[in-house]
């Protein structure tokens, strides 16, 4: 029992370091560094932009961002792996982003404003 | 306007049961597309309820290839679901412009369709309804499961209305034809039609009645695919759901590995669930097999952790296989801000 529980472990041991020697590294997929660092430092300004409460500047930034992304892939500058998280993750990003511009003065405050002065006149 | 905030801009589309908008949130400023449930339909107050509950449970998901619900209620009695707004074409727009696509095309749109109808069942729901017009293609390439609220749930509805149903028929499970417990594995069965539609141009079936719809047919393999990826498509529309993939998971998986570029798999998310056992979350708890359970534990430690694929060459003499290793998506999170965060340090991530 014990010799065979030793000889079970060493043949464990055995195809361990076989299948070591065996595996290759996986391939990870990347992006081409240039590309990579100048969407990080954009996506990093989006943040700071949202953190900032300036959605419409955010917009603007993600909206450009998609154009980058979107010609980097049309000129197959993009692994083919990265391809769907990519571009889900800035439409993603994108989706989340709003623009709420400060609302603009009316032009019935206008007339109310004449019509107050008018009233004003007339007590 | 609907519901207040809602500005309708164009019809997207109409069926027998519901009609799509294109409309402007304006308290948002953005487009979605806003699905009503048809007003005839809306009186019915067990329809009403069964749109609003499941369009509900939709809109927990978050998941790239699975269309977002964004917001879900009733306007003057007429229950509603915002959705995400695809800007792109339907799969069955795609094939019949260009009809049959390659195999490693259909492949592609196959593990995509899969990595959402996966999430789709991790979350305890079975769609019931995947058909070509169901999967929506963004012009990225990006494809989107959709069609919520009305899928869930309301199979016994469409099978008495004559038309609806037999559009439809091709795509439908024989369990689910016949009027059966449905699980996740009619999912798998409609991946399977919609890629057979996708390899040769036309569905798996053409029933011409709801009998011969509920009927086990032959079909044939989808000629012209390659004999690994017509394999993959023949167990998925295998009559019987426990001899269909054991989920949307394990199809991605069997599909990547027909792909000649030693492809990148996914790990099934939840892969501790055969299809056949998630029914619905609303109609009784997930069980987990132990054995199935001790099986996957097994394979994680036989795949030290290493998410990756080896693509089978056949012989034993061969160089060992290029693996790659597994993609991360971009975290989702809840904030537009963290989510720019997360993509930024995806982006480094990711940076040669």
């Amino acid at each position: 029992m014990k010799r065979a529980a030793v000889l079970a472990a060493t043949a464990a041991a055995l195809a361990g370091c076989g299948s070591q020697v065996a595996q290759p590294k996986p391939v990870q997929p990347k992006l081409p560094r240039a590309l990579a660092q100048s969407w990080a430092q954009q996506t990093t300004a989006i943040a700071a932009s949202l953190a900032a409460n300036n959605g419409c500047d955010a917009q603007t930034r993600v909206a450009a961002l998609q154009q980058e992304v979107l010609a980097a892939v049309n000129a197959h500058r993009i692994p083919r792996r990265l391809l769907e998280p990519l571009s889900s993750g800035v439409n993603d990003l994108a989706a989340q982003i709003t623009c709420t511009p400060p609302p603009a003065p009316k032009e019935e405050d206008n007339g109310k404003r004449h019509k107050k002065h008018g009233d004003k006149g007339g007590d | 306007m609907v519901a207040g905030r809602y500005e309708l801009e164009r019809p997207l589309g109409h069926g027998a049961m519901a009609v799509v908008d294109l409309v402007r949130d304006v308290e948002l400023g953005r487009s979605v597309a806003l699905k009503r449930l048809a007003e005839n339909l809306a009186r019915d107050d067990e329809l009403r309820a069964r749109f609003l509950r499941e369009a509900r449970l939709a809109a927990r998901l978050a998941h790239p290839n699975v269309v977002h619900v964004y917001d879900v209620g009733e306007d003057d009695g007429r229950p509603f679901m915002a959705m995400e707004y695809v800007d792109g074409e339907t799969l069955a727009e795609l094939v019949a412009r260009r009809g049959p696509l390659p195999p490693d095309e259909a492949a592609e749109l196959g593990i995509q369709a899969c990595r959402g109808l996966a999430a789709v069942h991790a979350a305890g729901l079975v769609h019931r309804d995947v058909k070509p017009q169901n999967l929506l293609l963004r012009r990225d390439g990006v494809l989107k499961l959709g069609d919520f609220g009305i899928a869930f749930g309301l199979e016994g509805t469409r099978l008495t209305m004559a038309g609806t149903v037999l559009g439809t028929a091709a795509y439908l499970a024989p369990e689910q034809a016949r009027g059966e417990e449905v699980t996740a594995s009619a999912d798998v069965y409609g991946v399977g039609a919609v890629l057979y539609e996708l390899l040769t141009g036309r569905p798996p079936r053409a029933p011409s009645s709801i009998a011969e719809l509920a009927a086990t047919a032959t079909i044939e393999p989808p000629a012209g695919a390659p004999p690994e990826l017509a394999a993959v498509v023949m167990r998925c529309l295998d009559p019987d759901p426990r001899r269909r993939p054991a989920s949307a998971a394990a199809v991605a998986q069997e599909l990547a590995a027909t792909l000649p570029d030693a492809p990148t798999l996914a790990l099934p998310e939840h892969p501790s669930l055969r299809a056949t056992e998630i029914i619905s979350r609303s109609r009784g708890r997930r069980r987990v097999r132990p054995a199935v359970a001790l099986t996957v534990v097994a394979l994680a430690a036989i795949g030290g952790g290493i998410a990756a694929v080896v693509a089978s060459t056949g012989g034993g003499s061969t160089p060992p296989p290029v693996t790659v290793a597994r993609v991360s998506p971009v975290p989702h999170a809840a904030t537009a801000e963290q989510q720019a965060q997360n993509l930024a340090a995806w982006l480094t991530r990711y940076s040669r």
